[in-house]
């Protein structure tokens, strides 16, 4: 059930977008109410369109109240451009090994999406690189300190399966070096050569470098609504209504890759979510499309691993009917069987047993038994 | 007489009235406020420095030369940042 805060972030994350019929306060929070939207605006990374909701007028505020978030835009902003160089950095690092990239997320939709990039904070690095150089990338930053956080499932998982390894670079901050959209099923549908495709271009710091296409960065938004978090991110949602509302996609593009990746389940669920979070009343060939869509069964289970039934395990086991080949399919199969050893690092003997238990408690699931 | 415009390889947003900026080999972001921000719209592109002091005079309703004892510095410090450099 929605809370009072939730409504407010709500009205914070659509402040400024056309055909909006969410309801705005009429005066000032009171100070508990603000203190808890305030921090979550914080922790959802959505400091700039709360200032951008004060500016307006979307929503009321005391002196101290719009002082308050003065200070946090400009902390946000100092972070944004830090981020912005370490993305510099990690290019420089990546074209030194001839490892090609396209920036995702935050830094690439607040460059090539917003009428103001101040309007989009972020908080990590976000890079994809071609699968078929993605070990070479990895080995390229971790000559200069760049950390993994997470063990790896086994030698040549996350190159031929994987969705990210997050790294930890020298100054702190994560670069999450992507090779694909998502994990498990829909992740593994990406047909990565589509992906990189028609690459867009973005200057950051008198530096052209890439993004993904506008049609390719507008699916990853979706994929990542659709599927990145049990509850969808406003910011996220922003994202796509921000590249949809502006009128510039190709939706038959947009359907066509989609297509391709058996991703329309992920795609209508993540246009009919913001639609429906944002209350627009725009209608475009895509948010029409979003409310007929009726996923199949398979989709519908598949989905659930993303979504309510979340679980990393069952993305995974969703993912074997994806991978295609039968060398490829056992590969994966046995990394997922048989993680190498460093993977349970010191979890102790029992380790295999419960990362077993806990697959078959999936598999279960994904089944519909219990 | 040089002229002055912002170095490409600044990283920097707006945030309200002022700007936070980012020179390449500074270790911290610095900001500025006010009239500050409004040189640094200014400095978009090639500008002289009492050209700088007469717009912004013009704009703030004061006389070149008073704007100039608070630009001129500003200038200097932005070079030393190498938030600015200076153009032919």
């Amino acid at each position: 059930m929605a809370t009072a805060v939730d409504d407010v972030l709500r009205t914070i994350a659509a402040s400024g977008l056309a055909g909006s019929s969410l309801d705005v306060p009429d005066r000032p929070l009171d100070a508990e109410l603000w203190a808890d939207v305030l921090a979550a605006a914080r922790a959802y990374r959505l400091v700039g369109l709360l200032r951008r909701a004060l500016d307006s007028g979307d929503l009321p505020a005391t002196p101290a109240q719009a002082a308050e978030v003065s200070r946090d835009h400009v902390r946000a902003m100092a972070v944004v451009i830090a981020l912005d160089r370490l993305l510099l950095t990690t290019i420089d690092l990546l074209e030194g090994a001839g490892v090609d990239h396209r920036v995702l997320k935050g830094a690439a939709h607040a460059h090539l999406d917003y009428p103001d990039p101040s309007l989009r904070s972020y908080h990590d690095v976000d890079v994809l690189v071609p699968a078929g150089d993605f070990d070479r990338a990895l080995a390229a930053l971790a000559q200069e300190g760049y950390e993994r956080k997470y063990r790896r499932l086994g030698p040549g998982f996350d190159a031929r399966f994987g969705k990210s390894v997050t790294l930890s670079a020298p100054d702190g901050f994560e670069v999450d070096v992507h090779r694909s959209l998502a994990g498990g099923r829909f992740g593994m549908s990406v047909k990565l050569d589509e992906l990189l495709g028609a690459p867009s271009e973005l200057r950051i710091g008198g530096r052209v470098v890439k993004g993904l296409g506008p049609e390719q960065r507008f699916l990853h938004a979706c994929y990542h609504a659709a599927l990145g978090d049990r509850t969808p991110s406003l910011r996220t949602l922003r994202d796509i209504a921000e590249m949809l509302l502006r009128g510039r996609l190709d939706i038959r593009r947009i359907q066509r890759l989609c297509s391709s990746w058996h991703g329309e389940a992920v795609l209508a669920r993540a246009v009919r979510l913001t639609w429906e979070t944002f209350r627009l009343a725009d209608v475009n060939a895509l948010s029409v499309w979003s409310q007929r869509y009726e996923p199949a069964r398979a989709e519908q289970r598949a989905l659930r691993t993303y979504t309510t039934g979340r679980s990393a395990v069952g993305q995974a086991l969703t993912g074997i009917g994806a991978v295609a080949g039968p060398g490829a399919k056992a590969a994966y199969v046995r990394a997922l069987l048989v993680p190498e050893r460093t993977f349970f690092a010191d979890e102790g003997t029992g380790a295999y047993l419960t990362w077993w238990r806990r697959g078959a408690r999936s598999a279960m699931k994904l089944h519909g038994r219990r | 007489m040089s002229r002055w415009m912002r170095n490409s390889s600044v990283l920097w947003r707006r945030s309200g009235s002022s700007v936070v900026i980012l020179s390449e080999g500074q270790a911290d972001p610095f900001l500025l406020t006010g009239a500050g921000a409004l040189v640094w719209d200014l400095l978009a592109e090639p500008i002289a420095a009492p050209e700088l002091s007469e717009l912004i005079a013009r704009l703030c309703g004061s006389e070149p030369g008073v704007i100039a004892r608070d630009t001129d510095p500003l200038l200097t410090e932005l070079e030393r940042l190498g938030a600015v450099e200076a153009v032919a």
